[in-house]
């Protein structure tokens, strides 16, 4: 054993150094952000603990300090800019990153020996000290995959509109995410001097960044221990291959696109298998079970109101929008629309044909789309383009025409994203289990188990949300809106596509939240019987403005609408 | 020929099952419009028939070609023209452009020009623009570009989803106007039509949809006269318990 | 200032090649919104085939091309059947397709190393044969050079006229902009798709063959280097925009040599990165592309 140790010793150091890399990968991998600059952090990071241990003789640990410092560092500065880019841009924004830091070490000669290398660099890290520092990342990772943060940044990757109207403040959730994967390939490059002795900015260039980006994909984008497979895998099989000498890169190159074409999810896909994930997410929920008082269960009422509420009867209407417009080209979508949803709850219709504009007018109330000129109060706060999660956080909650569902995470994980906006620990704290934390998750995992009762998901609770019929995906949609105690929800044609059943459980639901009259619901429908039978008041829109609002009865006998719906004459 | 739907089920990729169980004919020489409130799944029929939807029961047929579940392409050279519902003249294109992507199934190049000719000539406004993008073009000029180059192939059966969407009334009345010559050629058109009144002032015969299956089928004429319209429409604002209350008395 | 124009007359030279690579790789995000890694290795392929053809059998120029031009369009559409379509069928393909153009990218090029016994080719010299051309004003311009830049301007001017005016380029637009409309007009959708690979990889082809000629070296992983710099010209013409692909081309081209020529050869790389980079924080759809780069 120990012979064969001592014959490997250095693939088994590079492959830690590669595992390590692969984790600083999945931090942002995670999230489904598809970085390429994971060579150039690990450079920062390995140029600053070479060049202080060889030039100024710094100590072992705090060269590996500064390797964490110098990878965080760049990446919280790229990260600034280049956050806000879509997938591909932002692929090749970090991959030129790479490759500019790469440049530019070639150049600097004083710090990088110029092209020809860097040599003389102690050898100081040894294969243990890797081994910690693969433990190490694993655990974070793992405290981070299991907490609230974890599950944050699963779902962005999954779908980013979700965690908009969850709440989420998306852009801070990804500079933390590459700041991390920066800081984890900056101790990856400062061991890896230290273990190589030689370095050379050839080696940071595109074939590393692919290299690492592969690790992540490899394995799997899900959990960490995808990257941690996908390394070992991917450094040990070209030194297994090198028996074919010259075939080892094909055979390297089919293993991957096997993988990827065979495998989209990574090798840890097949391992994510039916029974087993069952299995493991029972185990996980019932462990943070705390089963809420009978009686609260059954009135659906929470012990704990959310941080956004203002008490009732304050008289200020939850929702006030004035003078509301939007063009789109040359299309006016609304014309000076102006609606108010007064205080005390109830359910309010919103009907109005094709091309009325009631979309566009739910996207401007939700902060999708900002209007060209007008203002949406929400319980008094002036939210007009304040954006989506900043309208989420103010109570404001909504449901799409076609259900959006986090697909690849449980229907349990998906209900309780929904209580993302009451919670009081933050990113950084939520991994680490402070009371905060704590009492954040009981409270979360008390209403999802409420709000899957009362939908009827128990049995799914489990199961992939994307494996759900239709209906049953409208029913998770409408669970995970509810648990947050918004003070507006708003409902847009939540019985497109549902059979007549699922219309019941929907119109019982809103029926029986009607008498708390603490939420008011905008329901944007087609369904004419629907909103007649279920709503206290109902807005009618055409042409982009508000044609009439009213009664229920007064709307079905006002001609303007009849005509509206039926045509006038040619 | 004849477009026979035969209890048609029909869902989308995404899951949801909008078309219920719908039966349709339309013969050569008629219009028929597809009526019915928003969300009944009118335009859907109309996807249904031209491949975009995933037909889980029942056929299509035109004519003895079978369509059920055939690509939209192949579909497309059957006979079938599809006028989209919203803007779909190519912007980037000249209406001379868009009029030759129409004729893209056409391989031989003469009748390719004949079939343009014939166009220009039955649309003359076109031949004013023809140099125009499409893009820059009022809604009513696009919409006329679509229906137009829908016709280039010469198709058996033209489907037609809202047609006056987003026009002027009068927009609207010369493009019902165009289809109700189209018919008195000897096309089948099948059309999807909001405004209720403006479609039947066309249309041969209606079938009023409503939660995806066909609750009318009658001539337009008795359409227009029915209570039944009204009913559907207005009936359809009234609560159970009021119907109830006004039955009784 | 002579120095200057001459300088940017031999960048546009290079300009020419990497604005052939450009328009192929811009064609192909237009069209099927993927980055094609093993674009670059298309190129490499291009690039011996044309040294098989010039240096053994002693092919003219343009026959060289052809042959190239006829084994890229193949490896094109076999890329496509066996790679990209298969990827079609899912859904969030953007990771699955970078990382398929990079497998490839990794398998050809080993596979082309081990045809090659890793030996850098280079061209006999009669290939660069005939006296230089002179353009008055003291500039002068090498034949093949010449021959190089015309070539490259006919190529991309000819798939311009592709584009515009025959039915399948522009039913190739129309399947970039909207598939569905183009299923209602009978354009087969997939069919289309194909010819888009065969002619983008048809074009990789022949800029690899106009590098190999213009620096004289053919080796298993040239077309890495290009893909940088194929898209950097990408970025600066606009992702998608076919003429911004060209234009980007030609500019990344003169910008090479005039930094090689006025800083220094080191400073080439440095330039052309940062220039991506700072296109991408400031103006992500580069001159003259689709501004809907920025996520929500």
């Amino acid at each position: 054993m120990s012979a064969w140790y001592h014959a490997h010793q250095a693939i088994i150091a590079f492959s830690l150094v590669n595992i390590l890399l692969g984790l600083g990968m999945f931090s942002a991998i995670g999230l489904g952000l598809i970085s390429l600059a994971g060579a150039g952090f690990m450079a920062a990071g390995a140029y600053a603990a070479g060049v202080t241990a060889t030039r100024y003789g710094v100590g072992y640990p705090e060269t590996l300090g500064l390797a964490m410092l110098a990878g965080g560092l760049l990446s919280a500065v790229i990260a600034l800019p280049v956050i806000r880019l879509r997938s591909h841009y932002f692929a090749i924004a970090t991959l030129a990153f790479s490759l500019v830091v790469s440049a530019i070490l070639v150049k600097w000669a004083w710090v990088s020996g110029g092209s020809v290398g860097f040599i003389a660099v102690p050898l100081r890290t040894t294969t243990r000290d890797l081994a910690i520092a693969v433990v190490g990342a694993a655990a974070l990772l793992q405290l981070i995959f299991r907490s609230e943060t974890g599950r944050v940044f699963r779902a962005i990757r999954s779908d980013e509109y979700v965690c908009a109207i969850s709440g989420v403040r998306i852009r801070y959730y990804k500079f933390l995410a590459l700041t991390l994967s920066g800081i984890l390939s900056g101790l990856a490059g400062g061991m890896y001097a230290q273990v190589l002795g030689v370095l050379q900015p050839s080696d940071f260039r595109e074939g590393r960044a692919f290299a690492i980006l592969s690790y992540a994909v490899f394995g799997g984008a899900w959990h960490w221990s995808g990257s941690v497979l996908g390394a070992l895998i991917l450094t040990w099989l070209p030194e297994y291959l090198r028996v074919f000498s010259n075939y080892r890169d094909i055979l390297t190159g089919c293993v991957l696109l096997g993988v990827v074409m065979l495998a989209p999810g990574g090798l840890v896909q097949p391992f994510r298998g039916h029974k087993l994930r069952l299995f493991l997410r029972k185990r996980r929920r019932s462990a943070t079970r705390t089963a809420p008082a009978a009686t609260e269960r059954a009135r659906g009422e929470f012990a704990r109101l959310p941080r956004h509420a203002a008490p009732n009867g304050q008289g200020i209407p939850v929702c006030e929008i004035t003078g509301i417009r939007k063009r789109f080209g040359g299309v006016h979508a609304l014309s000076d629309v102006a609606l108010t949803l007064p205080d005390g709850g109830g359910i309010y219709g919103l009907i109005g044909p094709n091309g009325s504009g009631k979309t566009t007018l739910l996207n401007v109330i939700n902060g999708f789309t900002p209007p060209d000129a007008g203002s949406v109060l929400i319980r008094g706060d002036d939210l007009t383009s304040r954006g989506a999660a900043s309208v989420a956080r103010a109570g404001v909650a909504r449901s799409f025409q076609d259900p959006r569902v986090l697909a690849e995470m449980s229907v349990f994980d998906n209900v309780l994203i929904g209580c993302h906006p009451l919670r009081i620990a933050g990113a950084l704290e939520s991994p680490f289990k402070t009371r905060r934390g704590r009492r954040d998750e009981r409270e979360a995992v008390r209403r999802a188990e409420t709000a899957l009762a009362t939908f009827g998901l128990e049995p799914f609770a489990d199961h992939d949300a994307g494996s759900l019929s239709f209906g049953q995906r409208r029913l998770v949609e409408l669970a995970r809106i509810s648990v947050s105690d918004p003070a507006l929800v708003i409902l847009d044609e939540p019985t497109s596509g549902v059979n007549p059943v699922l219309i019941q459980v929907l119109s019982d639901h809103l029926r029986e939240r009607r008498h708390s009259k603490r939420t008011a619901y905008l329901v944007a429908e087609h369904n004419i019987p629907f909103v007649m039978e279920l709503c206290d008041f109902v807005f009618v829109m055409e042409g982009g403005k508000l044609l009439a609002q009213g009664a229920p009865a007064a709307i079905q006998r006002d001609e303007r609408v009849l005509e509206a719906y039926l045509g006038a004459n040619a | 020929m004849t477009l026979t739907v035969d209890s048609v089920r029909a869902r989308y990729e995404s899951g949801g099952e909008i078309v219920r169980g719908v039966s349709i004919e339309v013969r050569p020489g008629e219009i028929v419009c597809l009526l019915g409130p928003n969300g009944a799944g009118k335009s859907s029929v109309l996807r249904a028939i031209a491949g975009m939807m995933k037909i889980v029961e029942g056929s299509i047929r035109l004519g003895d070609i079978d369509l059920t579940n055939r690509r939209s392409e192949d579909i497309a050279r059957s006979g079938v023209g599809f006028v989209m519902q919203g803007r779909c003249a190519i912007p980037f294109m000249t209406v001379h452009e868009n009029l030759r992507m129409g004729g893209y199934t056409i391989y031989d190049r003469a009748r390719l020009k004949t079939s343009l000719e014939r166009t220009y000539d039955n649309y003359p406004v076109l031949a004013e623009l023809r140099n125009r993008l499409a893009g820059e073009l009022s809604g009513g000029q696009q919409q006329l570009v679509e229906i137009a180059r829908a016709l280039v192939p010469e198709p058996d059966l033209l489907l037609v989803d809202e047609p006056s969407l987003g026009l002027a009334p009068k927009m609207a009345d010369e493009v019902m106007e165009l289809l109700a010559n189209l018919a008195a050629e000897g096309r089948a058109v099948l059309m999807v039509e909001q405004n209720v009144k403006k479609g039947l002032s066309v249309a041969h015969r209606g079938y009023v949809l409503a939660n995806g299956v066909v609750v009318l089928a009658e001539s337009s004429a008795k359409l227009l006269r029915s209570d039944d319209l009204g009913q559907l429409f207005l009936g359809a604002f009234q609560t159970p318990s009021q119907r109830e209350t006004e039955a009784r008395q | 200032m002579r120095e200057a124009v001459q300088q940017i007359i031999n960048g546009l030279e290079a300009g020419g090649a990497i604005a052939l690579f450009a328009l192929g790789f811009t064609l192909l995000f237009g069209v099927l919104d993927i980055i094609n890694l093993a674009h670059g290795a298309t190129l490499t392929i291009g690039a011996f085939v044309g040294y098989y053809a010039i240096a053994h059998y002693g092919a003219p120029l343009i026959a060289a091309l052809a042959v190239a031009l006829v084994v890229g369009a193949i490896t094109g559409v076999v890329l496509n059947v066996v790679a990209f379509r298969p990827l079609r069928r899912r859904s969030r393909t953007e990771l699955s397709a970078l990382i398929v153009g990079l497998a490839l990218l990794l398998l050809i090029n080993s596979v082309l190393q081990i045809v090659s016994k890793t030996r850098v080719y280079t061209f006999p010299p009669e290939t660069f044969g005939g006296a230089p051309v002179r353009l008055g004003w003291g500039l002068t311009v090498g034949r093949l050079q010449l021959y190089i830049l015309v070539i490259a301007l006919l190529l991309g001017g000819g798939m311009f006229v592709f584009l515009r005016n025959t039915q399948r380029g522009r039913a190739i637009r129309v399947v970039a902009w909207r598939t569905d409309v183009a299923r209602s007009l009978g354009i087969p959708v997939e069919r289309i798709i194909s010819y888009t690979f065969a002619i983008a990889s048809a074009l990789a082809a022949v800029a690899g063959v106009l590098f190999g000629l213009a620096y004289n070296y053919v080796f298993y992983d040239m077309g890495t280097p290009y893909l940088l710099t194929g898209i950097a010209a990408v970025i600066l013409g606009g992702l998608g925009n076919v003429l911004g692909a060209v234009i980007g081309g030609l500019v990344i081209g003169v910008v090479g040599s005039l930094t090689a020529q006025y800083l220094n050869s080191d400073m080439v790389d440095i330039v052309t990165f940062s220039i991506i980079g700072i296109l991408l924080v400031l103006r992500p759809q580069g001159l003259l592309g689709r501004a809907a780069v920025r996520d929500i």
